[in-house]
């Protein structure tokens, strides 16, 4: 089963991509958009700068700055690491924006309820407005790591094999199969795509803001 | 925020914020300084690097080029991808099962799938399939169109369900079809109400046009490739890109900004661009 084991060596890759990419843009996007909050105008205009750039530029000049950019500064990482930190950096400012919309979206009386039984600022936040928001904000979150996880794809083109390099090399190797391939390639990303809608409209479900 | 977390600060606070802030400026101007210094240390400030990328003959033109080709694949695809946009979410909202299910299945595949490899459909499998060898110009377009035709009939169709369904019976009561009711009713006001979010949506197709340098497309990104082939100075090439692109979809955000504004005045219950930019 040369096919099979040319597929499942790419896939793990595509898993473990968008796994990592998607964990720590969560991580890094949360800090932004609490950043983004903050009363500091210093801070939240640096949030800003940096979710307005990194939303309009391409993932793939992302790739091409840390791939063929960074070398040139001796930083030398695999082309697998750089392929996570491009992704990291893109998905980042997805996040943020997602729960900077959820944030908004949580009305002022909340804050006043809160406010009113003591609550510090901060502890509004931590424990009031960021709670909720974050369940808000899942569909959009879950969005954003579907399309982290469809955009492992254009790693193929900076070293990495994953899925679609499976398909590149098994498309090498058997001019016959081209399409069949191709449409492998396409099962599985559909298959991941199904999945994670699945587990996001579980987690969804689970934490959903009861109102009566 | 739609909210206030902090009261106003009084004198005392005022002064505590003014002394945090210089604090994290100079911190910041600490950082800038070290990474220029870096920076500087790697030599990437050298003139050889950057001297010439407008000292070398024909390199502007080149350049210039590609964001042609990079402007004329985005074109043609949203050219594309409205009107198919616009096809399949009237099918999406027909009232036969027949015309429904199947295409609500197309465009939830389609959305499944990365762009890329649907341009590698086109790219590997016209020229299989049908014998068909085109420019890669037009695999990158039939790609992109595929894709954000998808994603188009999904807000289209978001915004014909949010208007109100008097609409469609004041239609129907005048004598109009179904078609005409979509065609000439709904679908004005609901691109109206979606046009900050299609703006939003042609954001991210522009984007995608760089995918086209892996099949081979001579867009603004492989052209200037070339230039870091030959002057070996990548950092500085791609800056310079990333900036181009930033301005470039600046540019249209600012317009997706605008309308939205002015939607907002016309329709009180307008989505806003905020809920529209998942993608």
């Amino acid at each position: 089963m040369h096919i099979f084991t040319l597929f499942a060596e790419g896939v793990l890759h595509t898993l473990t991509l968008g796994l990592l990419s998607s964990a720590l843009s969560l991580i890094a996007g949360t800090a932004l958009a609490l950043l983004r909050t903050s009363s500091l105008s210093v801070c939240s205009l640096l949030a800003k700068a940096y979710v307005q750039i990194f939303r309009n530029v391409p993932l793939t000049v992302v790739f091409f700055l840390t791939t063929f950019g960074l070398p040139n500064l001796h930083i030398v990482v695999s082309f697998y690491q750089f392929a996570i930190l491009a992704l990291t950096l893109y998905g980042t400012a997805f996040v943020a924006e997602a729960l900077r919309s959820g944030i908004n979206g949580i009305p002022q009386q909340q804050v006043e309820a809160a406010r009113s039984l003591g609550f510090r600022p901060h502890h509004v936040m931590a424990s009031v407005v960021f709670p909720l928001a974050v369940r808000t904000a899942i569909p959009q979150l879950g969005n954003v790591v579907v399309l982290l996880f469809r955009n492992t794809s254009v790693a193929v083109a900076f070293g990495v094999f994953e899925t679609m390099g499976a398909a590149q090399a098994l498309i090498e190797s058997r001019g016959d199969i081209v399409l069949q391939t191709l449409a492998i390639a396409a099962a599985i990303y559909l298959a991941l795509s199904v999945v994670i809608g699945v587990v996001i409209a579980l987690i969804e479900k689970h934490w959903k803001i009861r109102t009566s | 925020m739609s909210f206030t977390l902090h009261e106003k600060p009084g004198p005392a606070g005022r002064a505590r914020r003014r002394w945090i802030t210089s604090a994290i400026v100079l911190v910041l101007i600490g950082v800038v300084i070290a990474v220029i210094q870096a920076l500087a240390a790697e030599g990437q400030f050298d003139a050889r690097l950057w001297e010439p990328l407008w000292t070398t003959p024909g390199l502007a033109e080149l350049l210039l080029i590609g964001l042609w080709n990079t402007l004329l694949a985005a074109g043609l695809a949203t050219a594309l991808a409205i009107p198919l946009g616009i096809v399949l979410a009237f099918g999406r909202m027909s009232r036969s099962r027949v015309l429904r299910v199947p295409l609500t299945l197309l465009v939830q595949a389609i959305r499944g799938v990365p762009p890329l490899l649907l341009i590698f459909f086109f790219f590997l499998g016209l020229p299989l399939a049908a014998g068909i060898d085109l420019p890669s110009l037009w695999y990158l377009v039939l790609g992109l169109a595929v894709y954000n035709g998808a994603v188009i009939s999904e807000l289209l169709r978001g915004g014909l369900l949010a208007i109100p369904h008097g609409q469609t019976e004041a239609g129907y009561s005048l004598g109009f079809t179904r078609v005409q009711v979509l065609w000439m009713i709904l679908l004005p006001q609901a691109v109206r109400i979606m046009l900050p979010a299609l703006i939003s949506q042609l954001v991210i197709l522009l984007k995608e046009t760089t995918l086209g340098f892996i099949i081979g497309y001579d867009d603004l990104l492989r052209r200037s490739t070339y230039v870091v082939l030959n002057l070996h100075n990548a950092l500085q090439v791609y800056a310079l890109i990333a900036i181009a692109y930033l301005i470039l979809n600046g540019a249209l955000e600012a317009i997706a900004i605008a309308l939205d504004k002015r939607a907002r005045r016309t329709y009180n219950s307008a989505p806003t661009v905020d809920a529209a930019i998942e993608a």
